[in-house]
């Protein structure tokens, strides 16, 4: 390549010709991204672009690589290959210190030995801006937090929230046009998760802020991303909004970390129209549309189908999927009612039903429908 | 060096080079350069003269390969039995150590973290002030007319029992002196087991006797073996004790190979030696190290390495050691269950309450760890012309003694000097190898930090003689900079462990935040990392200080007409006669020793944010 020779500092031109980057809409581009510690690839070849304002999710397991992406961004750690653009300006090799990204970390890593107002003022000290504009923007985003009456505590001082709050306000206080989140909520109990959620949700809409988010909570990213990138061993395993995730995934893994699933493996038999048949293992037949996907019939095939989209259907009905099976547990869970049910060829059925006032009792035989469109014919695994 | 391949293994990690447009940017050394000071100095001023001092022994006057010395050693009789003699004394001083050592470790180990804190402050005093002063005071209590040789002789038994200049005198002195190495080290051990483990063994139905041996010994054992060691091996290069209580036959090899140089200015043979010193540690390691795994074990605990499977020998040892520890928690089970059937135990009542047979035994070892050195004190406020205890009036005339001779008042401004700037460049250079250590990986880094270690490892008489050799020829002996020189190469083992310690338990994300905040990596430093870990390097200067401030061995041979230290004036007045200004001199450096130990705990300790 022509420009092998350039220095590896932070460029704020762009190279000819990558005009991708310097699309307005695309706040933050990483292109091709490897990293490696020995033998294992934390991220393997990953590209993602991530727009102006947007929020973007990446959710996986644990281990998954999402820390790694994450400080390769921030410039923590250098990529073994690939690259990172800022704002239409490469930034691979650029130190965190040079890049306009503000980072909250897992556990917060408040400085212990600073006060919450030196804390959020570290920054700004950073950027030798004088003390009274220091002290109007520190009281400013301590406002914003509502955490005002804390200035002069110590980080050990306050509470699991209150610390969550003030590393937000620490890294909004420089107003960068980046923020990354590290599981910021990993630490707090559910009821605090879910009102920081609607807070994190609230400045994100409030001041634009470009948001990249990890977690491991599939729950959490639906409620809050823009677009989601579901990890998976260091790369991407599906890239979509939530709906696209939830409704059309495309691999087992991605429906079985997302909601519940009930996966089948079987072969296409005839492909009829827009509607294929499929017969499963444990002797079934169901219907599906691939819509734009193309089957022909000797495929073998995967598909999944949400617990949710089941429904008891009374003998003789015309859903397009039915199977007789009986009950073996219900797990009552207040609005919904989790019903795991098992066909007399042995293949385990998860539906979840809207809660009724008639019991199911395990033993009941009973008739489960559902529609075409919402069986999910996924891809074969990728490895 | 390393260094090179260290570089080879970044290249070929990174193909990615022909494909981003964009090169890394060069990583070359730039992290490793706070450790290359350190490295330097280690290189010059203790690698080299070590080796250099230990070729010397193969060549003759003419510098030809010869073994004459070699040869001498092994035809005189004498050389032979001081090596024997000094295996011996140091087998039984390891002995003592661990039976000695392990009840107070235990304690200390499975106390409450108040408790092992406030108590362990009487082992660490010990382990910081000085051998001198210690061994000064067993002459006091144990001389032919001190208290503890009256009391002993108090029915007048034929002959009278004689507890100095003899093995007796050794062992008491000797053991005192290495205690608290030991105690330290098994409770570092202890500390890492998990104490759920022996509840469980009960909840299994395992009797107490059953669990201890069973479960807790075999799993201190690595704690128990790495003491042992250590021991073994600071003993083998033990003169100060032995020479001040022994006699004429219990002489170690060190104090051989003092005379050699001090005396005879005999340089060849003292590292013909210090090389047979060094290889008969360097046996003793392989051998134990074979029988308990010691190395293995100690990889283990690090993450992601392949535990390596022990020995066959390590095998059949820890078979017949299993057999032998179930006879004896049934063996102690059996002891107890007849203590039951005498005092039978209710189960409607709480057990008896208060200091157990335990406790009682761990008490009398700490006194006898803290308390004989304290007689300093009230000995040299006598009014006597001679050293006396109890003392004879009370006076002050000693100090003024003290005060009033100006070599007296010179050694200690020295010993003051030169302990203040070992302490700000072993601080300074060791910390910063540390940080190295801590955050980078790379290749033979076991190996620099076993290096660095090494300076509290080898006998330090070898140090000592090696580094003499060399400041002879650079003209630094009875210099200021020769003692501190010494002396820094003494202290870096403290520093980088204090230091390494601190760091491994730190937070890096505190960093990441800084630099992602917009804090250059110097001001990261500056502003979050050194505050962050300041308690620790200020204990780490703190060691260093008092490390030089009573260090002898040394200071013996870098000493030199007006530049000589406290402890060098104190062992040369000694040797010659005990009078009671050593007393007034001992009473000072074991008040500034426990006073500088006893404040780098404080702050160590203090510092918690969290
Ligand atoms: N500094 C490191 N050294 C060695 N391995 C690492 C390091 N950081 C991450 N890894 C490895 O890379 C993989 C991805 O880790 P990470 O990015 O932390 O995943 P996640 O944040 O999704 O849990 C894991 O297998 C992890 O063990
Ligand atoms: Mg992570």
């Amino acid at each position: 390549m022509a420009d092998l020779a350039r220095p590896a500092h932070f460029q704020s031109e762009t190279a000819p010709g990558e005009s991708r980057a310097t699309s307005a809409s695309i706040k933050l581009d990483i292109r091709g991204v490897t990293k490696r510690y020995g033998a294992v690839t934390a991220i393997d070849d990953v590209s993602l672009s991530v727009g102006d304002g947007e929020f973007l999710t990446l959710l996986g397991p644990s281990g998954s690589g999402k820390t790694t992406l994450l400080t390769a961004v921030v410039g923590l750690t250098a990529p073994d290959r690939g690259e990172v653009w800022i704002d239409g300006a490469l930034a691979t090799y650029a130190p965190p210190y040079k890049r306009d990204i503000g980072m909250v970390f897992q556990n917060y890593a408040l400085f212990p030995h600073l006060s919450v107002f030196e804390n959020i003022a570290f920054p700004l000290r950073m950027r030798h801006r004088d003390a009274a504009t220091i002290r109007r923007q520190v009281s400013r985003v301590l406002d914003i937090v509502e955490l005002g009456h804390t200035a002069d505590r110590l980080p050990r001082q306050l509470s699991g929230g209150q610390q969550q709050r003030i590393a937000l306000a620490r890294c909004m206080v420089y107003q960068p046009s980046i923020i990354v989140m590290d599981e910021p909520l990993g630490a707090l109990d559910k009821r605090l998760r879910d009102s920081m959620q609607v807070e994190i949700k609230r400045l994100h809409s409030q001041f634009g802020i470009t948001i990249l988010y990890v977690t491991h909570d599939q729950e959490e990213a639906l409620a809050l991303s823009d677009r989601i990138c579901l990890m998976r061993d260091g790369a991407i395993e599906q890239l979509g909004t939530p709906h696209e995730l939830y409704f059309r995934p495309r691999t087992i893994f991605a429906a079985n970390f997302i909601g519940d699933s009930n996966i089948f493996e079987g072969i296409v038999r005839s492909s009829s129209g827009d509607v294929v048949a499929i017969e499963t293992e444990g002797g079934l037949t169901l219907h599906a549309r691939p819509g734009t996907q193309r089957v022909n019939a000797g495929d073998h095939i995967q598909l999944t189908i949400r617990p949710e989209h089941m429904q008891i259907v009374p003998a003789g009905d015309l859903a397009a999927n039915q199977i007789s099976c009986h009950v073996e547990s219900v797990l009552f869970a207040g609005s919904l009612m989790k019903v795991f049910c098992r066909t007399d060829r042995g293949l385990a059925i998860q539906a979840n039903l809207i809660a009724s006032r008639q019991e199911l009792r395990s033993g009941t035989p009973v008739q489960l429908g559902w529609s075409a469109e919402d069986v999910v014919l996924l891809q074969g695994e990728r490895r | 060096m390393s260094f090179g391949a260290v570089d080879a293994k970044a290249d070929a990690m990174q193909p990615a080079a022909a494909h981003s447009p964009q090169p890394a940017p060069s990583k070359r050394l730039v992290w490793a350069m706070p450790l290359i000071p350190a490295l330097l100095f280690l290189t010059i001023f203790f690698i080299y003269p070590v080796a250099d001092l230990l070729l010397l022994s193969f060549t003759n006057k003419s510098g030809a390969f010869d073994l004459e010395q070699y040869r001498a050693v092994y035809s005189s009789k004498v050389y032979i039995d001081v090596l024997l003699i000094t295996l011996k004394i140091a087998l039984m001083i390891v002995a003592f150590c661990l039976i000695l050592g392990y009840p107070v470790a235990y304690l200390l180990a499975n106390a409450a973290p108040k408790t092992r804190a406030r108590l362990v402050i009487w082992v660490l005093m010990p382990f910081w002030t000085s051998f001198l002063v210690r061994a000064f005071a067993w002459m006091i209590l144990l001389g032919n007319n001190g208290p503890i040789t009256k009391a002993v002789n108090i029915f007048g038994p034929e002959p009278p029992i004689k507890l100095i200049y003899n093995l007796t005198g050794v062992m008491i002195g000797t053991v005192q002196a290495l205690l608290p190495l030991a105690i330290l080290v098994m409770m570092a051990a202890m500390q890492n087991i998990d104490a759920n483990l022996t509840r469980a063994a009960s909840t299994m139905g395992a009797r107490g006797g059953q669990a201890f041996w069973r479960i807790y010994f075999p799993l201190s054992f690595p704690g128990v073996a790495a003491a042992g060691l250590l021991t073994f091996i600071t003993a083998m290069g033990f003169f100060i004790t032995p020479a001040l209580l022994g006699g004429p036959r219990e002489t170690m090899i060190a104090q051989i190979i003092l005379v050699q140089v001090q005396e005879l200015l005999n340089w060849r043979f003292a590292g013909a030696l210090s090389l047979l010193l060094l290889a008969l540690s360097f046996v003793v390691f392989l051998l134990y190290d074979r029988a308990t795994g010691l190395s293995s074990q100690a990889q283990s605990t690090q993450p992601g390495r392949v535990q390596r499977p022990p020995g066959r020998l390590a095998a059949t040892w820890s078979a017949s050691l299993l057999a032998i520890l179930g006879w004896l928690g049934s063996a102690s089970d059996a002891a107890m269950k007849a203590l039951e059937a005498v005092f039978p135990r209710r189960n409607d009542r709480p057990g008896r309450r208060g200091p157990g047979l335990l406790q009682i035994a761990v008490g009398m070892v700490l006194v006898f760890l803290v308390a004989p050195a304290l007689i300093v004190v009230p000995v040299s406020f006598t009014s006597g012309s001679f050293i006396a205890f109890p003392p004879v009036g009370f006076s002050l005339r000693w100090y003024e003694t003290y005060l009033g001779s100006p070599v007296w008042v010179a050694a200690t401004l020295v010993s003051f000097l030169v302990a203040l700037v070992t302490g700000l460049l072993a601080t300074i250079l060791g910390g910063a190898a540390a940080f190295v250590f801590i955050r980078h990986e790379f290749f033979g880094k076991r190996m620099l930090v076993a290096l660095f270690i090494a300076p509290l490892v080898i006998p330090r008489i070898i140090i000592a003689v090696a580094m003499f050799y060399l400041f002879a020829k650079l003209g630094l002996i009875g210099s200021l900079w020769g003692l501190i020189i010494g002396h820094t190469v003494l202290a870096l083992p403290f520093v980088v462990v204090t230091v390494m310690s601190v760091l491994k338990s730190y937070d890096e994300r505190y960093d990441h935040a800084a630099l992602t905040l917009g804090a250059t990596p110097l001001r990261t430093l500056r502003h979050v990392t050194l505050p962050l870990i300041k308690p620790a390097i200020i204990a780490a200067f703190l060691f260093s200080f008092v490390t030089s401030f009573d260090e002898l061995t040394v200071a013996l041979f870098i000493s030199a007409g007006t530049v000589t230290t406290l402890p060098k004036m104190m062992w040369s007045d000694l040797i010659l006669q005990m009078n009671p200004t050593l007393a007034a001199v001992s009473a000072v450096i074991l008040i500034i020793a426990t006073v500088i130990v006893l404040a780098a705990e404080a702050i160590k300790r203090r510092a918690s944010y969290e």
